[in-house]
């Protein structure tokens, strides 16, 4: 009846879990300031996650629990998507798939992921993957997809504390606002600041081939590549 | 080439991914400012051997930086994929014309502390009062109070209502005789009587594939530092904790039956 809306369970789900989330505060996950993650769920100012919480939200997903699954779909399809958009050969319709089939492979290989630190980077990780595969078409699908396979058998680097995703953050946000005033600085700020957009569309709306935009984000996103690798190496890591 | 020339290159790539101290020393300072030789380097390794996880990490941060939107639709084709329905929400404007019908169709909810006749039960607890009654949808729209006992064809959909004399940490789940308890979901109870909502949407559940008499049972843990915890290791062991607070409605579930 189309006044439901289902909602599925696994198979064996005898400890399948729905829910969670119902609009009031401390809900599932005791979301708590201070945040490594700086900020909360929209419409939920001032609920943030902190790392303990994620991993215990993620021990619990490997568990079944799909109120958890919920969870990090919610704080986390926003990351994926923007991956999905960078390719501006993706469509709408693909683009949506990438998000799918990213939660889907990561929630089923959940168990494999040897630190839950990790997740948000795992996640991105298979999503690139998949947008790779999907942009490339179908010649290269196969190979994308034993990339991938192997890439869910390794250890996503340890972070150091300098540069948990909090300060990471505030260093790119920093990069963003040094960039001279201008069509770059305001591709990347649509794009990545107010995330609503994917790179056809900001094309469209400054009157700009796609490749253009593609080009300017590619150009930040190396810049923002070189400063990560410097710290990463002043920090010693390895 | 003096030291200043140095750039990436697939040469000091492979350097800085061997962790080669003289390596990492100069370009952890070369980076640390502009270049474009090395930022073009950069653009293009994104399938080149990377022990830092400096793609991943980088996605991550970029990612980071926009709002957070809440994606319900995404969110229920996610739900699909994973698993067949069995459980049911109602949503939307049925959902607000439903919660309106159901405050009728419910009986009044005994007053906190007492025990009523029929659909509630409690046990254990002190400071915490909690009960529960229900309504059915049935196939044809209508509603059905639930009393004790009540036969409900599968296809009907139990929406729970509660009452509880202060905020709790609770969990949802559905005894059948000799079969481990299907945990159904998480919430936070408010004090007061209320219909049992996710995300604002009320919560229902489906009897679709269930057969004979069934417990719809209500487990609650007045909030406290330990509350939580508490909950969730009993949603994680997959059974109901006898020391928590309980309440209780039992169902005969008769596929094909009808009104």
């Amino acid at each position: 009846m189309s006044a439901y809306r289902e909602r599925g369970v696994p198979p064996e789900g005898r400890y399948a879990l729905r829910v969670a989330g119902d609009g009031h505060a401390g809900n599932l996950l005791p979301w708590r300031a201070p945040s490594p993650w700086g900020r909360g769920l929209r419409g939920q100012a001032g609920r943030v996650v902190t790392e303990a919480e994620l991993s215990t939200c993620i021990q619990r997903a490997t568990q079944g629990a799909q109120d958890a699954h919920r969870e990090l779909y919610q704080r986390f399809h926003g990351s994926v998507r923007r991956v999905a958009l960078g390719y501006s050969a993706l469509g709408p319709a693909e683009v949506e798939d990438v998000v799918q089939e990213t939660f889907v492979r990561a929630f089923r290989e959940l168990s494999r992921l040897q630190h839950p630190r990790a997740f948000g980077r795992w996640l991105v990780t298979i999503a690139r993957h998949h947008a790779q595969a999907l942009s490339r078409g179908a010649r290269l699908r196969g190979r994308a997809a034993e990339d991938l396979a192997l890439e869910l058998e390794t250890t996503t680097p340890a972070v150091p504390p300098t540069l948990e995703l909090e300060r990471r953050a505030a260093v790119v946000r920093e990069l963003i606002e040094e960039l001279p005033e201008g069509p770059e600085k305001e591709t990347v700020r649509l794009f990545y600041l107010e995330g609503e957009l994917s790179a056809r569309e900001i094309a469209e709306r400054l009157g700009l081939g796609k490749s253009a935009v593609t080009m300017r984000l590619e150009r930040f996103r190396a810049r923002v590549k070189r400063q990560l690798l410097a710290r990463l190496l002043a920090a010693g890591v390895g | 080439m003096s030291d200043a020339d140095r750039h990436l290159d697939a040469r000091s790539w492979k350097a800085l991914q061997d962790r080669s101290p003289d390596a990492v020393a100069y370009f952890a300072d070369h980076l640390s400012r502009d270049c474009e030789l090395c930022e073009a380097f950069l653009a293009r390794t994104g399938e080149e051997e990377d022990s830092f996880g400096l793609e991943a990490m980088t996605d991550e941060t970029l990612g980071a930086l926009g709002p957070l939107r809440e994606d319900a639709v995404g969110w229920a084709r996610l739900r699909r994929r994973m698993g067949p329905p069995r459980r049911a929400w109602l949503t939307g404007a049925v959902a607000v014309a439903v919660a309106a019908s159901v405050a009728f169709a419910l009986r009044p909810l005994a007053p906190a502390g007492e025990q009523a006749d029929t659909s509630w039960q409690l046990k254990g607890g002190a400071g915490l009062s909690l009960e529960v009654t229900a309504v059915a949808r049935l196939p044809d729209g209508s509603l059905q109070a639930v009393a004790e006992d009540t036969a409900l064809p599968a296809e009907a959909v139990v929406l729970v209502r509660y009452r509880s004399n202060e905020v709790a940490d609770a969990l949802l789940a559905l005894e059948a005789p000799g079969a481990p308890p299907q945990m159904l979901g998480s919430y936070t109870l408010e004090s007061g009587t209320h219909d049992l909502r996710e995300g604002g949407e009320l919560v229902g559940v489906s009897l679709e594939g269930e057969h004979g008499p069934r417990t719809l049972v209500l487990v609650a843990w007045p909030r406290s530092p330990h509350s939580l915890a508490a909950r969730d290791a009993a949603l994680a062991r997959g059974q109901v904790p006898e020391d928590a607070l309980q309440a209780r409605l039992r169902l005969q579930v008769m596929p094909g039956y009808h009104r």
